[in-house]
């Protein structure tokens, strides 16, 4: 289900403090990004990053990574360490209920409840199944190809996670402003890309080019999201309307 | 008599079962279930169905005043990460079987290799249909008894055979879920068989497997033929339900065996669930279909009716309290060959319930019904064809097990 658009070379030109707001369509989804960065100076900088919805709400829990591209690209980043990573499973969710891992990062399932979840998915990036008895460790899954592993419980079925596997040691989740801050990031072109649970089409990732610049000063780089999001999922009661017990 | 040994029976058995399954949660074996003692006053001019009379409610003047125990046991065990065992046991004071098994089958939940999941279910359940009894044991977790369509749900169906499921699994960024449901089974050729000779009912008391209750057993094979059901359905997280499903049990309606006759029966069934706001639920059912029964004589069979039932609850729960309040519609149209016997029957019932929880495990549930009945077959031996009948039910009740999840 989930396709991932090839990440866009285009190198966006020479672009000192911002970059003009582009409007791009993917999906029934559009996304708009605006670049505004500002460098110390310094050969890696602070990038920081905002993501808002169409109508300039900020959007939370959005991923969000940054893929050195063109002939401006800075120094190769594949040789530095993958590491790990860990979605747990409590009280019935996912937590995180989005993480983002660069490939080759192993996760691990600790399974906090103290029931048996059945974690499963059959993404094309990741297919695999893994019972998670309560109170027993398991194996961590590798994940070696990038894109959106959708993630089931076999077991309860309003259980559902996701997992973004990125090519690019570049990448975060906004809070609850929709801001991220990502440091030591090099100067150079990149690809930036940002993607959100709440899409319409949960599979598509929205892209856009810029150069980034070592210069003079702070540097705020402004990533604005827009698009008719779906509303965050209401909470599940706590048993009291519906209670089956 | 039997109530005192069902006491004993069930604390017994109920206390064995708490020392087993309280230090754990790990859910190899789970047992969830609840013993509960009523307090009953009813007034009917009728003799209760159970005592194979035609009142519609468990209780008649016999019992009133009298305590009335009933319990349930149900247990999942699984047996691989896909592959669960369900079983209920109810223990009852009336009727032919004090205890019995209602459900007992396997669910295999195949892992998904495509947003729809697969679930199959085989041995005897019930139908997904009923949106009022959620609960384990399916029980009402809104009141002590069930509504018109979901007590004579108990007492005549049980899905005896395979159902497989599909449910739209993932992705879920919208937490909508779709379902859809097919059943074969078989032994269910006497369902109908009950509603048609003593009409519509208001109770709590489930069938259980096998059993014979007031003289018609409806889990009997006749004609070894199949009978099916469909069903669809939507959630949207456990804010709104939408089902619909149709039932049709194909029986031979000349199939005879046993003392117990095949009544072909068919039936379609919408049923919705929301919330409202200020924390209000609503959920309503609606079923409408024919029953059919005996050879073609004179260009009819020996029996057509037609029945329909709806009925509109409301419930909010207020901490450890819940007040809820339903309205039952009903009606059933015999249409037969001999002109003086078209039994008609039409009537509503109201019932509200109050239910207290002193802790998670202990309750108390306050309910009364009062069920306005026409009905024009009681004129023969009761010389009239109106009735009130009401019941007031105190019930306290003990919980032990974890809820399923």
């Amino acid at each position: 289900m989930e396709t991932l658009p090839s990440y866009g070379a285009f190198a966006g030109g020479r672009t000192s403090r911002a970059v003009t707001p582009v409007l791009r369509r993917a999906g029934h989804c559009c996304l708009l990004i605006v670049l505004a960065w500002q460098a110390v100076p310094s050969l890696a900088d602070t990038a920081i990053v905002e993501v808002v919805d169409g109508n300039d709400q900020p959007v939370a829990d959005a991923a969000v990574f940054l893929t050195p591209s063109g002939e401006s690209s800075p120094e190769k980043v594949s040789d530095q360490p993958r590491g790990s990573a860990i979605m747990d499973q409590v009280g019935y969710q996912f937590v995180p209920r989005v993480l983002i891992v660069r490939t080759g990062t192993e996760v691990a399932f600790p399974n906090s409840d103290n029931v048996l979840h059945h974690v499963y998915s059959f993404s094309d990036a990741k297919r695999f199944e893994l019972p998670l008895y309560a109170g027993t460790s398991h194996p961590p899954v590798t994940f070696d190809r990038a894109g959106l592993v959708t993630l089931g419980c076999n077991i309860h079925d309003d259980m559902v996670g996701y997992i973004l596997v990125v090519d690019t040691p570049y990448f975060g989740k906004t809070d609850a402003s929709g801001r991220l801050e990502l440091d030591n990031v090099p100067p150079g072109a990149y690809d930036v890309a940002a993607w959100s649970s709440r899409q319409r089409d949960t599979g598509a990732i929205l892209h856009e080019s810029f150069v980034l610049e070592a210069s003079r000063g702070k540097a705020p780089l402004t990533l604005a999201l827009a698009g008719q999001l779906r509303v965050p999922p209401p909470e599940r009661h706590a048993g009291a309307l519906w209670q089956a017990y | 008599m039997r109530t005192g040994c069902i006491s004993l029976i069930a604390s017994s058995v109920f206390a064995t079962l708490l020392a087993t399954t309280a230090r754990g949660e790990e859910e190899a074996n789970t047992f969830v279930g609840a013993f509960d003692q009523s307090f009953v006053h009813a007034s009917t001019p009728l003799v209760s169905w159970v005592d194979h009379g035609p009142g519609k409610l468990r209780f008649d003047e016999s019992s009133d005043g009298a305590l009335v125990p009933r319990a349930f046991v149900d247990y999942r065990g699984r047996i691989t990460p896909t592959l669960l065992a369900h079983a209920t046991v109810n223990a009852n004071s009336d009727g032919d079987a004090e205890i019995g098994v209602t459900e007992a089958y396997l669910e295999y939940r195949p892992v998904p290799s495509s947003p729809w999941a697969r679930r199959w279910r085989f041995g005897a359940f019930y139908p997904h249909v009923s949106l009022e009894n959620a609960a384990a044991g399916w029980r009402s977790p809104y009141m002590s008894s069930s509504s018109a369509i979901n007590t004579w749900l108990g007492e005549e169906f049980r899905t005896i055979g395979a159902e497989l499921s599909f449910t739209r699994a993932l992705p879920t960024a919208v937490p909508q879920r779709f379902g859809a449901q097919l059943a074969v089974y078989g032994a269910n050729d006497v369902a109908g068989g009950l509603l048609a000779e003593r009409g519509w009912a208001v109770h709590d008391r489930q069938t259980a497997l096998f059993e014979n209750v007031a003289g018609i057993e409806p889990f009997h094979e006749l004609d070894n033929r199949l009978g099916y059901y469909l069903g669809v359905d939507w959630r949207y997280v456990d804010r709104a339900r939408l089902q619909a499903f149709h039932y049709d049990n194909l029986a031979d309606p000349e199939a005879v065996a046993g003392g117990q006759y095949g009544w072909r029966t068919f039936f379609d069934a919408l049923g919705g669930q929301v919330e409202l706001p200020l924390g209000v639920g609503l959920i309503a059912q609606w079923m409408s279909g024919t029953t059919i029964v005996g050879p073609w004589i004179g260009g009819a069979r020996a029996a057509t009716d037609d029945f329909d039932a709806a009925f509109l609850m409301a419930t909010r729960a207020f901490g450890p309290h819940r007040a809820s309040l339903r309205y039952d519609d009903f009606s059933l149209t015999q249409v037969d060959p001999t002109p003086d016997d078209n039994d008609l029957e039409r009537g509503h019932a109201w019932t509200a319930s109050y239910a207290y929880a002193f802790t998670p495990r202990l309750g108390l549930t306050a309910e009364w019904m009062t069920i306005e009945t026409r009905h024009d077959g009681w004129m023969g031996m009761y010389l009239f064809t109106d009735a009130r009948e009401s019941l007031s039910r105190v019930a306290l009740s003990w919980r032990f097990g974890a809820p399923p999840h």
